[in-house]
């Protein structure tokens, strides 16, 4: 457990990525995804506009467990056609670096005064329904799968997770339940987190790795899973 | 036999059992900043890490009240004791524990000071949650660390120290020896927990008993049986992440009932009793460090011939206690 402090501190001490929330909304058969801080407990706007053509695909499962990419609309708020009994909507804002005087949206080649600099991907899957294929990882990247039926989860009772990278459990990674972080991982990549309140659920976990192409020093990967319980 | 004896069974034994709380360590970890707190004394619920190696000290300091009648008194006693920890696994951690025992009294007493019986301590922890019981798992999220938990804990001196080391005018007490002759074995059970985010409750309940030995004077000694019920809280009051520190008041009371002792298979008169300590102190934590301090008094006694327990348990007019843990 030790050795698990840094990651956790490293995420208290505000990773850029959980700037804003990103989350999947329901509208009628289909579903917005929107950016902001509806969700969050820090100050903000409670919607964000973003630019489309940052959402880098949708993929949809229903509840038989079929799959079919989205189509990506290029008009923000994104509209994805439903329903799905499970939804992951990948997003990618790009490199970005902090210099001594501002963070810019560009990698730091060429920049003077770098202080960091990091690529941005997100993902956000939303569990409308639970069925045999919601209760397995889709393998598509860093991702939260809950290891039991959410929706029958009581607030105050703990829900097991399981976090893993392209389908692989995945160890020693922090996850927050909503701006709080709870924990990290075990070796197995499971955790259980309290579902503390009614409503939409905000699970994140968040994965630095070191980078290799000069663009930026690290990727930084982030994943939120989402579902309504009942209040 | 001298009047102190439960002075020598009392505290070195406390001490030994007390030294298996590694108090607070657990916080050190993933819990440092938000977990569950610890009692200064009292044994807790958490475990080592597996693998993880716990390096203690603890330092005791009892002073006593004094009377005419006692003269010459028992002045204080000083109990520091260095411990090492290992967690096998994540649920069971082993220890061992070396005293070493000061006893001095006023001008014209006989004083006692050296390394005592060493001792060995195993402790599984448990966790009751809504899917049922479980072992300590290696990961706990600080959800988890809100459940109860449990642990269960046995130990039992071994005979190092010098059960028949002779007083400076040649004569053997077994209230101020430095070993029991015999192993002397322990047994507890603790439970803790989160009250709220900032509030931890820590609850023990344990018992310490000893074999009858023979010193090299004659005398066949068995000291009272040790009970002790205790209770702790320990509140989240100031944490600065960025310095990777916490600190906690504690407010902990101490139940102790002690057995009167046997000398020749009799009972001995001026030993045995009950009381309550309340001992409130601090606990803070700094990155893979914790550290303790409390003043401890008996606020309750019933002590089985009161007027002539001087220097015994009960008798403290307070007790200074330090401890210091290192995570490796």
């Amino acid at each position: 457990m030790r050795q698990v402090l840094i990651p956790l501190l490293a995420l208290l001490f505000a990773s850029p990525l959980l700037a804003h929330d990103l989350w999947l909304e329901a509208a009628g058969s289909d579903y917005l995804l929107l950016q902001g801080h509806r969700h969050s407990g820090h100050a903000g706007a409670e919607t964000v506009a973003y630019d489309a053509a940052r959402v880098a695909g949708a993929l949809c499962v229903d509840a038989d467990g079929r799959r079919r990419e989205l189509t990506v609309p290029a008009q923000s708020p994104v509209r994805l056609a439903g329903p799905c009994a499970v939804l992951q909507v990948s997003y990618v804002s790009g490199y970005w670096t902090k210099t001594a005087w501002e963070t810019k949206n560009q990698p730091k080649t060429g920049l003077t005064g770098v202080l960091r600099s990091w690529h941005s991907q997100e993902a956000v899957k939303r569990i409308g329904q639970w069925s045999p294929a919601s209760a397995k990882p889709l393998g598509v990247g860093l991702e939260i799968t809950p290891l039991r039926d959410p929706f029958t989860v009581k607030i105050g009772d703990k829900l097991n997770l399981l976090v893993t990278d392209d389908g692989q459990p995945l160890a020693g990674v922090p996850v927050a339940y909503g701006d709080d972080t709870r924990g990290v991982s075990g070796a197995d990549g499971q955790i259980a987190i309290r579902l503390r309140h009614g409503g939409l659920q905000l699970l994140t976990a968040s994965r630095e790795t070191p980078l290799n192409d000069g663009k930026a020093d690290v990727s930084l990967r982030s994943t939120s899973l989402q579902f309504e319980i009942s209040r | 036999m001298n009047k102190r004896i439960l002075l020598g069974a009392g505290l070195v034994l406390g001490l030994a059992q007390a030294a298996l709380a590694h108090h607070g360590v657990a916080g050190v970890g993933v819990a440092a900043l938000q977990g569950p707190g610890a009692p200064i004394e009292s044994a807790a619920s958490s475990v080592l890490p597996e693998g993880g190696v716990l390096a203690y000290l603890k330092v005791d300091e009892a002073r006593f009240r004094k009377y005419d009648w006692a003269a010459p008194n028992a002045d204080y006693a000083r109990f520091t004791m260095l411990g090492l920890g290992y967690g096998v696994t994540p649920w069971f951690s082993a220890y061992v524990f070396v005293p070493h025992n000061t006893k001095v009294e006023e001008s014209g007493g006989l004083d006692s000071r050296g390394w005592a019986d060493m001792s060995l301590m195993g402790q599984v922890g448990f966790r009751y949650d809504q899917d049922g019981w479980r072992l300590t798992p290696a990961n706990e999220s600080l959800d988890d660390l809100e459940d109860w938990h449990f642990s269960v804990f046995a130990g039992a001196t071994v005979p190092t120290g010098s059960a028949n080391h002779r007083l400076a005018d040649g004569s053997i007490d077994a209230g101020k020896s430095l070993g029991f002759g015999k192993p002397a074995w322990s047994l507890g059970i603790t439970a803790s927990k989160m009250l709220s985010e900032t509030l931890t409750l820590s609850l023990e309940a344990s018992t310490f008993r000893f074999q009858p030995y023979t010193y090299d004077n004659g005398e066949r000694v068995q000291f009272g049986a040790e009970n002790r019920l205790n209770g702790a809280l320990a509140w989240r009051a100031l944490t600065l992440p960025e310095q990777r520190f916490r600190l906690d008041p504690v407010l902990e009371l101490q139940y102790l009932t002690l057995g009167r002792d046997r000398v020749e298979g009799v009972g001995e008169r001026g030993t045995g009793g009950r009381m309550l300590y309340v001992m409130p102190g601090v606990r803070a934590y700094w990155h893979n460090a914790s550290f303790a301090l409390g003043v401890k008094k008996p606020v309750w006694t019933d002590l089985n011939e009161s007027s002539t327990q001087q220097g015994a348990e009960g008798k403290e007019k307070y007790r200074l206690v330090f401890s210091a843990s290192l995570m490796f």
